[in-house]
């Protein structure tokens, strides 16, 4: 399956290790990673990419918006991954960032979030380890039946 | 973890080539060095130019770059990193598009300005700006040379033919590292998409784009190449519009103390035209300022005008001759040096004083945002997140400001205590 993956974030530090956890853990899952950045206008505009996550030779690419911060108006019918849609509550120290990458694993279930899991338990991340373990094994009921519908339309 | 970002890859090279002075302008997404931010554009650039002149290796970051006179031979390397697409072709200029490949640029701009004894502009289109790579580990030339002044150092110059030598020789050594550079079977030209095709590298005087051929471009980039191929080579290729792919627009975010957000939020008429000759595109869009310099600006008030403006500048740029001028208009200064005060203009101490109509030096700008009190939200006051409009953050897209458990909170961290969301807040609910 390919995916492409559209990134935005408000808090470069957080948002920083989590892309880059992204990769890594694609990477090792064989996945071909191209990264595409977009301008900034100001030094706290948010940070806006596009991945595109490659596994197979196949040409379609399933879209999921990975939205941080509840940055993004999304209008159209697909899968998005925000605060507000989880309910995960947005907090200074931006735990919520964990979760939501979490649930973007349990998306994109060929990729291993060991790696992820590993850091946030030798660093004692625990309330960030403890989001990122609920939502990397189970998604919210109605988001889950959402996301089901959608790729199934898609099919 | 081996993936580095844009900010870290440009920190790396900046820390291990032995840079001896660093200039960048302000706000600019590495945030190298503000040791010469208080400098314009043009003031630093002369700084760099000069000191590269007498054997020090320098670099710059710029957001725009003004067009410069290649005259003499620089002793020392000079590098001048460019955020987005130059509008001239000044210097020898290498472009990278994807971050991958920033460090063998880096390194080709290392040799081409040792070799050619010339500044090399490094222009960055915006997906090497924010983005991750994998990089290998590179090896940057460490050497530098002992400084050297004479007294025709700077009034030699260089004949044209010396330049064009150069010119030449750089070109040799481009050649060498682009071998796969084929210019001249473009179809296609992107800058700012990497999937598209685009020039390695251009030189000054030596242009190889076919221009009888039709290229396909991107609407809004047309007008950027048009500007630069006629000003760098007084050629203009033939385009047309490529159809470009949809893009989702985050909600902009502001400086939490923004000098911009407490002077429109207090101050703002709808009869009066503002300006500026701060370069923040963020504010220049939301408030629809007109960029001029601060000469331009008096230039205007040559005569009484028949609408109100307001200029805001930096208290830097401000000098004393102007204040004869100043019976019409109105100037807001920044206060970015730290002045106790200016004849003419009312000194404010917090930004909650200020007043419309009226000459003010602002207790800060951009570049040194101070900060005050905290400040609190009381939630029993706090009513519209519901109604999904909080005025607050409509109106100051204050990066301290988010929603959580349906009410507004404030990040402690980096709110300045401004107090512009207070001042716009019906409810009374931040104090």
């Amino acid at each position: 399956m390919n995916y492409y993956l559209i990134l935005t974030g408000a808090k470069p530090e957080y948002y920083d290790i989590c892309v880059k956890f992204l990769i890594h853990s694609a990477m090792n899952s064989d996945y071909v990673v191209d990264i595409i950045s977009h301008s900034v206008t100001s030094p706290v505009s948010p940070i806006y990419n596009e991945i595109f996550l490659t596994g197979s030779s196949k040409r379609k690419f399933q879209k999921i918006i990975v939205d941080f911060d509840a940055l993004l108006e999304v209008s159209e019918r697909t899968i998005c991954l925000s605060p507000d849609i989880l309910s995960i509550d947005s907090d200074i120290k931006a735990t919520h960032y964990w979760g939501i990458l979490g649930s973007l694993f349990k998306v994109i279930s060929d990729i291993s979030p060991a790696y992820v899991a590993g850091y946030l338990l030798e660093n004692q991340m625990k309330t960030e380890l403890s989001l990122f373990t609920t939502y990397s094994t189970q998604l919210p009921f109605a988001v889950q039946v959402a996301i089901t519908e959608i790729v199934t339309d898609q099919d | 973890m081996d993936i580095k970002n844009s900010k870290e890859i440009i920190t790396e090279f900046v820390s291990r080539s032995s840079f001896i002075r660093i200039y960048s302008d302000p706000n600019l997404p590495f945030n190298i060095s503000d040791e010469l931010s208080s400098l314009s554009v043009k003031e630093g650039l002369d700084f760099l130019f000069s000191s590269s002149l007498v054997g020090n290796r320098v670099i710059g970051f710029f957001e725009e770059l003004p067009c410069f006179k290649l005259d003499k031979f620089f002793r020392g390397d000079c590098i001048l990193i460019l955020m987005g697409l130059p509008t001239n072709i000044s210097a020898p200029t290498l472009f990278c598009r994807r971050l991958e490949d920033l460090p063998k640029i880096l390194n080709v701009a290392l040799k081409l300005t040792t070799d050619v004894r010339l500044p090399v502009v490094i222009s960055l289109s915006h997906n090497v700006r924010n983005n991750f790579a994998i990089t290998e580990k590179y090896y940057y030339d460490l050497k530098t040379i002992p400084t050297y002044l004479a007294k025709d150092t700077f009034t030699s110059v260089m004949s044209n033919g010396d330049l064009l030598d150069a010119l030449l020789a750089a070109r040799k050594i481009l050649i060498d590292s682009f071998p796969d550079d084929d210019a001249d079977k473009f179809t296609e030209l992107s800058f700012k998409d990497s999937t598209k095709r685009f020039f390695n590298y251009l030189l000054p005087q030596i242009f190889t784009l076919d221009t009888d051929k039709k290229i396909a471009a991107y609407q809004d980039e047309i007008l950027k190449f048009e500007e630069l191929f006629t000003s760098a080579y007084n050629v203009c290729p033939n385009f047309f519009v490529m159809p470009e792919p949809e893009l989702y627009k985050p909600k902009e975010l502001l400086c939490p103390g923004c000098p911009f957000v407490n002077i429109f939020v207090r101050t703002h008429k709808e009869d009066v035209v503002y300006f500026t000759d701060i370069k923040c595109k963020a504010v220049i869009e939301k408030y629809k300022l007109t960029y001029i310099t601060i000469d331009s600006y008096f230039g205007l008030l040559s005569r009484t005008l028949n609408a109100k403006t307001l200029m805001i500048t930096r208290a830097s740029s401000y000098k004393p001759h102007y204040e004869r001028m100043l019976k019409t208009g109105n100037i807001i200064l920044l206060n970015d040096v730290s002045i106790k005060s200016i004849k003419g203009f009312t000194t404010l101490r917090h930004p909650k004083k200020l007043v419309a109509d009226e000459n003010v030096l602002f207790p800060y700008s951009c570049y040194n945002i101070k900060k005050y009190g905290k400040v609190k939200i009381k939630k029993s006051r706090c009513k519209c997140v519901g109604d999904n409009a909080p005025i607050c953050t409509m109106a100051t897209h204050c990066s301290a400001l988010y929603i959580a458990d349906d009410t507004m909170n404030i990040d402690p961290s980096i709110c300045t205590g401004c107090m512009a969301c207070a001042s716009i807040c019906k409810n009374g609910a931040i104090v």
